[in-house]
């Protein structure tokens, strides 16, 4: 049955649905202050039995993890509301949870690092650290300001937890010498590597088998200490273990996104031309920074010339540990940061200059390609924004209109790996970078089918198996469909070639064939996204969305279904950040949403109807000709909702979501 | 992952027996939709030796409409009084405020009795009820006792209904011909907590207010609350008495900076919609 | 205690534990796994199913409640595989994408689309005000909503 077709009809096989002789069910009994020396544990596994330290994996994955390493039980101190402290099983979910109430955890509470000024203030939360700098960048160099005037502003971005659909799981069975995973996850080679550092184990003593993924948006990326607990679980019992996720779990424990704060000086010509740009990006990374979390200011900071030919740049970015839960990557992951920084700039010059906002990015919009001081390389974008001008009908807009205009740079670093097996009249593949459904299966079968000459009937993707396929790296940073697309085309070929050389029909043969894709960025898989959105007041004069147009460009468009979904699924998510959806925390750093409805995921009656035009300009230098999508709706979505919402209120947004009352 | 503690449950076949149970079991958890009671169990907020489920008493069921007077049971979901073809301005009001209960599905599970009595100051049929002028009929095992919703709301999350008790039934007059009624629910999440609700209920005639009541609910408020505005009866309907009741009912104001906006703005809110209500009302009057 | 629920014409008894959440009764009593815990506090809808004819949030209620009751889940709503129209218009329009919601969605939509001919996009999101769909941002499961209200149950 088609994959749709078998979740339409309840025949999905999530991590919850796994049944396996024996199942083991594990409970996490966790840390209710966000800072505190641990006194004592009684019952359960802890710290004091075994523990693991968790390096860099997922999205953001690199060498080494400066810094604290994460512990998978918290060890002498906590450092998170959530943390995990101890660990307990049994052989039924509701006398696990039973067991879990049944721990003893006595910790001595101390006065917690919450906010950003108190990270720079106080000591560092972790006695190994000299300070609460976790990491520091600059980036672009010193410039003496020209111009006739500047503009300067701080804005903020709340935490904003991933809340896919589908909490975390796990199914963790050690077995003769094998540590056997089935999990809900964007890349089983992640979760390999990670499991594989942390657990000691080698490599191929693991292997991982993606479930059908309920949702990620960044927080399926990473190894967890609940996963490296489970399989420790696993390991000692011989037995499988099943860990899953609640949604309080997840709303104080999982990786959350955003948490960014920029404090920008824009120097232009009275005539609206943008000079130089000055700054500071702080990030939040929470208790723990993996390479996502050390190197997100700097990556922010390199996105924010966008679009726009701004000759000088001298940005300082630095990450700052505090007593909440590590900082994950969620839908843009340091995208839509950039974009909400700048277009807020950007607005704020042109209400200075009294130049109409989209006068002001045609002015400084790339006209061919540019080198930023800040390394970032993109290709002329003042055509695109003019044709969107028009195709949009932002020129007849009224009023409580809001526009952005910014460039959406895909995750390709790494490349990516596919497999391509020809057997029986069928043909499989799996993709390196883990399909949870995002509509993957559209263009790959697409791709290969138009390759090849298979019809699409003929062709399956299958979900993410480091047995079927060795190596590759995940699904994020709008990547897969340049990315995996580019490495199942080049296997396409290649089988295409093999059947030729036979001399046979592709589908006659018995071909496999993987491959290891490597990709590095050039300005061709640079998007631009101009987002056009239309508020009004409602009846008590709060600030509604009417409508939010997106015209994107993603290159040679492989699928629009596919396309449109993700656009709309971004767009949602940019209305709901602008206006209620947050993660926050009180002074104790206790987490306030603690339901799915008070963290504000919206709901079908919340939103506007969204347009979604697909623009194409010129195509990536891939195989396919695409561009990335995935995260285009937040990165589009977020300057330009707020703009809107700021025009038909009167009152500049400076923080996100707005605070009722004050904005 | 959220389970509930282990319980011991009981389904009596009668009010009777139902009653009997409370007073033997005082520390019980009384459960009907479910969505309050099971939700509390599953966050182990209560410890509960008994769950009665008194949610199939067939005497706690039915909206009965006899000599001008609503008797509705307080095992009745609340989609019954949403999808009930009573027609007059008390009941529509009702209905108003039983469609702005949580969702399509909340609605479908839980029941009136549980709106009323949790006390959560977001819930709509609380100020709805007060301006009706709501008698609840509550049983105990030895008897039982009518208040009035006015004197039932001891602060957030309290009532006077005591552990030995069970509402049986709400009972309200139709106010009948001449009156117009107002409901709006203000929201910032979706199923999160609202910031204020007003109910109201009003006469005119000739120019001059005969009737009219108000109720704010809402966190700004943390408990359902009337708002005085018999002063008011008799006066021409103006807008120098509607500014005097908008300023009455924002005075109810307890409001903080949080996640739900500033204190300011939920000032704000409660006078905007107050407003609205007045104007709803008033209607060509003014 | 004792209890029997028909779930999709069949009855299951079984002697639970009181405690036992109507969802985990479907799910692991039953084995039909199709109903889907995603919020476990009554927001979200994965875990929907009819009760009566009605549907309900089955993570907000014991198995005990439900003792006797007639309970529809995703597995029962349309025969074998068959769809019903709401399953055949998100099929045909590929509007999901992790699906997780699917269930839920699909259950409400069939039974509010039994309840009202012609409805316009603001009702049918009204209607779905319940259930919450993180991928798409509803457009597209909207849009084929709609599209099956106007065709032939």
């Amino acid at each position: 049955m088609e994959y749709t077709d078998r979740l339409i009809k309840g025949h999905g096989k999530y991590v919850a649905d796994i049944a396996l002789p024996e199942m083991l069910y594990m409970e996490v009994v966790r840390s209710k202050v966000a800072r505190g020396n641990i006194v004592s544990v009684k019952g359960g596994i802890s710290a004091s039995d075994k523990n693991f330290y968790l390096g860099s994996s997922g999205e953001g994955y690199g060498e080494g993890n400066a810094g604290v390493k994460q512990p998978a039980f918290a060890e002498k101190y906590v450092s998170y509301y959530g943390q995990p402290v101890a660990a307990v099983y049994s052989s039924s979910k509701y006398a696990a949870k039973d067991l879990a109430e049944s721990v003893e955890i006595k910790i001595e509470p101390l006065e917690p690092v919450v906010t950003l000024d108190q990270a720079l203030k106080l000591p560092s939360i972790h006695p190994s650290m000299g300070s609460n700098r976790a990491s520091e960048f600059t980036l672009g160099s010193e410039f003496a300001e020209k111009g006739d005037i500047s503009v300067e502003d701080e804005l903020y971005l709340e935490r904003v937890v991933t809340d896919p659909l589908e909490t975390r799981g796990i199914v963790s069975l050690y077995r003769d010498g094998v540590l056997n995973v089935w999990i809900s996850t964007q890349s089983v080679y992640s979760i390999r590597d990670g499991l594989s550092a942390a657990l000691g184990l080698p490599r191929d003593a693991l292997r991982v088998m993606q479930a059908d993924t309920g949702g990620a948006f960044g927080s399926k990326s990473a190894v967890y200490p609940e996963y490296v607990i489970a399989s420790y679980i696993s390991m000692k019992t011989g037995k499988p273990v099943k860990w899953t996720e609640s949604r309080e779990e997840h709303l104080m424990a999982s990786r959350p996104g955003r948490g960014a704060l920029g404090r920008l000086r824009l120097s232009a010509t009275k005539d609206g031309k943008i000079v130089g740009l000055k700054g500071e990006v702080v990030v939040d990374i929470g208790a723990y920074g993996d390479m996502l979390g050390l190197n997100s200011p700097a990556w922010i900071a390199r996105q924010l010339t966008g679009p726009y030919a701004i000759p000088n740049a001298y940005l300082k970015a630095t990450a700052l540990y505090t007593n909440k839960a590590p900082l994950g990557p969620y839908r843009g992951a340091g995208r839509p940061e950039a974009s909400f920084f700048m277009e807020r700039m950007i607005d704020l010059l042109a209400d200075k200059l009294g130049i109409d906002p989209a006068e002001l990015r045609l002015k400084n919009a790339t006209e061919s390609t540019f080198n930023s001081p800040l390394g970032l390389v993109v290709n002329a974008s003042r055509q695109f924004l003019e044709r969107g001008l028009r195709e949009t009908g932002y020129w007849d807009m009224g009023a409580g209109k809001g526009l952005s205009f910014f460039v959406l740079i895909p995750a390709v670093f790494g490349g990516e790996s596919a497999r391509i097996s020809v057997k029986d009249g069928r043909i499989n593949i799996w993709l390196g970078g883990n399909a949870h459904w995002q509509r993957h299966e559209l263009f790959v079968k697409k791709i290969v089918s138009e390759v090849t000459g298979v019809p699409e009937e003929y062709i399956e993707l299958n979900k993410g198996n480091t047995g079927e396929l060795g190596y590759g790296v995940g699904t994020w940073g709008s990547r897969s469909a340049i990315a995996a697309g580019q490495a199942v085309y080049r296997a396409a070929l290649k089988i295409r070639e093999m059947a030729e050389k036979e001399g046979k029909d592709v589908l006659s043969g018995s071909y496999d064939y993987s491959v290891m894709e490597n990709m590095t960025l050039d300005p061709s898989m640079i998007s631009f996204l101009l987002t056009v959105t239309s508020a009004n007041l409602n009846e008590v004069g709060d600030p509604v969305i009417k409508s939010c147009t997106a015209f994107y460009d993603v290159g040679e468009p492989l699928s629009k279904t596919s396309i449109t979904g993700q656009i709309t699924g971004g767009l949602a998510q940019a209305v709901s950040e602008v206006l209620f959806e947050s993660q926050t925390y009180d002074q104790k750093g206790k987490p306030e949403a603690q339901t799915i409805s008070e963290a504000g995921v919206p709901y079908a009656h919340q939103l506007p109807k969204f347009r979604v035009i697909i623009a194409q300009e010129g195509k990536s230098g891939t195989l396919h000709g695409a561009k990335g999508v995935g995260e285009a709706g937040t990165v589009g979505g977020l300057p330009s909702i707020t703009r809107a919402v700021e025009s038909i209120t009167g009152k500049r947004i400076r923080k996100l979501p707005v605070m009722y009352g004050t904005q | 992952m959220l389970y509930p503690p282990q319980i011991n449950y009981e389904r009596p076949e009668s009010l009777s027996e139902a009653l009997s149970l409370l007073n033997d079991h005082p520390w019980s958890l009384i459960m009907a939709g479910g969505t309050i009671s099971v939700l509390s169990l599953k966050k182990r907020a209560v410890n509960a030796e008994l769950v009665v489920d008194i949610g199939r008493l067939h005497e706690l069921k039915g909206i009965d409409f006899r000599d001008g007077r609503y008797r509705i049971g307080s095992a009745v979901k609340i989609y019954e009084i949403a999808e009930s073809g009573f027609e007059g301005p008390g009941f529509s009001l009702l209905r108003q405020a039983a469609s702005s209960v949580g969702d399509p599905l909340l609605r479908n599970m839980g029941t009136v009795g549980g709106n009323v009595c949790l006390g959560d100051p977001s819930n709509d049929l609380p100020p709805a009820l007060l301006v009706l002028g709501a008698e609840l009929n509550v049983v105990n095992h030895a008897g039982a006792r009518n208040l009035n919703i006015s004197d039932f709301y001891k602060g957030p999350f309290r009532t006077s209904l005591a552990k030995n008790e069970i509402l049986d039934s709400i009972n309200f007059s139709e106010p009948g011909k001449g009156y117009r009624w107002f409901y709006y629910k203000h929201y910032i999440r979706h199923l999160d907590h609202s910031v204020v609700n007003v109910a109201a209920l009003g006469k005119v005639i000739g120019g001059r207010i005969a009737d009219l009541r108000i109720a704010v609910g809402g966190m700004s408020v943390r408990v359902p609350t009337p708002i005085e505005t018999s002063w008011a009866v008799g006066k021409h309907a103006s807008h120098e008495e509607l500014s005097r009741i908008v300023k009455s009912a924002s005075e109810k104001c307890l409001c903080t900076d949080d996640r739900q906006g500033s204190a300011e703005y939920k000032k704000r809110m409660i006078e905007k919609i107050t407003q609205m209500a007045l104007l709803s009302v008033m209607g060509d009057a003014l | 205690m004792k209890v029997k629920i028909n779930v999709n014409g069949e009855d299951f008894a079984s002697d639970v534990e009181p405690r036992l959440l109507l969802v985990d009764f479907l799910r692991d009593t039953a084995g039909l796994t199709g109903t889907h815990v995603g919020c476990e506090t009554g927001s979200c809808g994965s875990c929907t199913v009819l009760l009566d004819g009605r549907p309900v949030k089955s993570c907000l209620m014991l198995a005990a409640q439900a003792d006797g009751s007639r309970i529809i889940t995703i597995e029962g709503i349309s025969k074998g595989e068959s769809m019903n129209r709401v399953q055949k218009s998100l099929s045909e329009s590929k509007a999901l994408q992790c699906g997780f919601c699917a269930p839920g969605i699909v259950i409400t939509a069939s039974w509010f689309l039994d309840k009202n001919e012609n409805p316009d996009e603001g009702e049918i999101r009204e209607a779905l005000s319940g259930n919450i769909c993180r991928c798409t941002g509803y457009q597209p499961v909207v849009d084929a909503v709609l599209k099956a209200s106007k065709e032939v149950k």
